[in-house]
């Protein structure tokens, strides 16, 4: 049968990683210095991954624009502390995975707010703001629980093994697992639901 | 294997999960079940459909980041600097406050007691010995503590 595309490109993503690694490695050690140059270079590399992580996670192309903004300069901030012990890639893309999931939490009490608001003022509440510029699919992401829309969107770069997921959201393997799979089990039901398959 | 228990292993095959035997099963049960294939063929549209769905950053958002890392970066250099700056005087402030306890300490009881009723010994003060102490040994060592710490905020910056 053939091979998975998605498992391939993720095999093809691991070589290319290995022969990528040694100069990423070089560009962080300078960046870590205080070269702006180094971490530039870095920041192209990785900026559509961090973009689409926090895309798929809050779901409105403006928010990811923020939130990718603030990954890399959280990043950059806390680069000196940067021990290496995963690689660059995972260790910023769980400051993302951080930054996104604080940007929901904001989402959720500003919702809250004008939800207990129009009560209140007996008027129409505001219409909430996830899935107002996602593409068909991402706005099914919104539907599922965070823990699986967060393991999905990490899954869908294409590049990272369930173990970095797993690093990237302080989770087990197995638990990693198990969100991807019912997440996806769900993502499935829901794209028929909407004839999206 | 029926087709309950191959479609819970769908999601995990298509990603690569599955492993050994359970992997050849599910390949078994795939060859002869056209509705399971239909399953997976399904999941593999989505899996394309999402990687499909991508923004791109633009150079706008990269100008961003690097502007606020410059700002970041002055504002760093600027508080490492106010750090070392302040350090000269915090630590002639902390020396004079060492060298005033270590010199008031033989008269420690005297000190205490007078502090007590809130009435100053003026003839403890004008002992020789607390007045070159006051007069000459504290600013001496003031000075040196704040030159060497000048001079450690100069090496490091």
């Amino acid at each position: 049968m053939a091979m998975d595309v998605v498992f391939a490109n993720r095999l093809l993503a691991s070589f290319t990683d290995q022969a990528t690694a040694t100069s990423e490695t070089a560009l962080v050690a300078r960046a870590r210095t205080g070269d702006h140059h180094a971490f530039e270079v870095l920041v192209r590399q990785y900026r559509n991954r961090v973009l689409n992580v926090a895309w798929r996670i809050v779901s409105e192309a403006d928010a990811a624009q923020d939130v990718a903004q603030e990954t890399f300069i959280k990043a950059y901030q806390q680069l000196p502390r940067f021990r290496g012990k995963s690689k660059f890639g995972t260790w910023l893309y769980r400051i993302a995975v951080n930054e996104a999931r604080g940007h929901l939490r904001a989402r959720r009490r500003r919702q809250a707010r004008w939800e207990k608001q129009a009560t209140l003022q007996a008027v129409q509440p505001v219409p909430a703001e996830a899935g107002e510029q996602a593409g068909p699919i991402v706005g099914l992401l919104q539907e599922l629980p965070e823990k699986q829309r967060v393991a999905l969107a990490l899954f869908y770069l294409q590049e990272l093994s369930v173990a970095e997921i797993a690093q990237a959201v302080r989770a087990p393997t197995g638990t990693v697992k198990a969100w991807l799979s019912r997440g996806r089990k769900r993502l499935r039901e829901l794209a028929q639901e909407r004839e999206l398959l | 294997m029926n087709c309950w228990q191959a479609q819970a292993q769908l999601a995990d095959y298509s990603a690569g999960f599955l492993q050994g035997e359970a992997r050849e099963h599910l390949q078994a049960h795939l060859a002869v079940c056209p509705a399971c294939r239909e399953h997976l063929a399904q999941l593999r549209a989505l899996d394309q459909l999402l990687a499909g769905e991508s923004l791109s950053a633009d150079e706008a958002l990269v100008h961003r980041i690097m502007a606020q890392v410059q700002e970041a970066d002055i504002l760093r250099r600027w508080r490492r600097r106010w750090l070392l700056d302040s350090l000269g005087p915090i630590a002639a402030a902390l020396s004079l406050g060492a060298a005033m306890i270590v010199i008031a300490q033989p008269y420690a009881a005297e000190w205490t007691a007078a502090l007590s009723t809130w009435q100053l010994d003026w003839e403890l003060l004008a002992q020789p010995q607390w007045a070159l102490g006051t007069v000459v040994g504290l600013p001496l060592v003031a000075g040196a503590v704040a030159w060497l710490t000048n001079w450690l905020a100069e090496a490091l910056t």
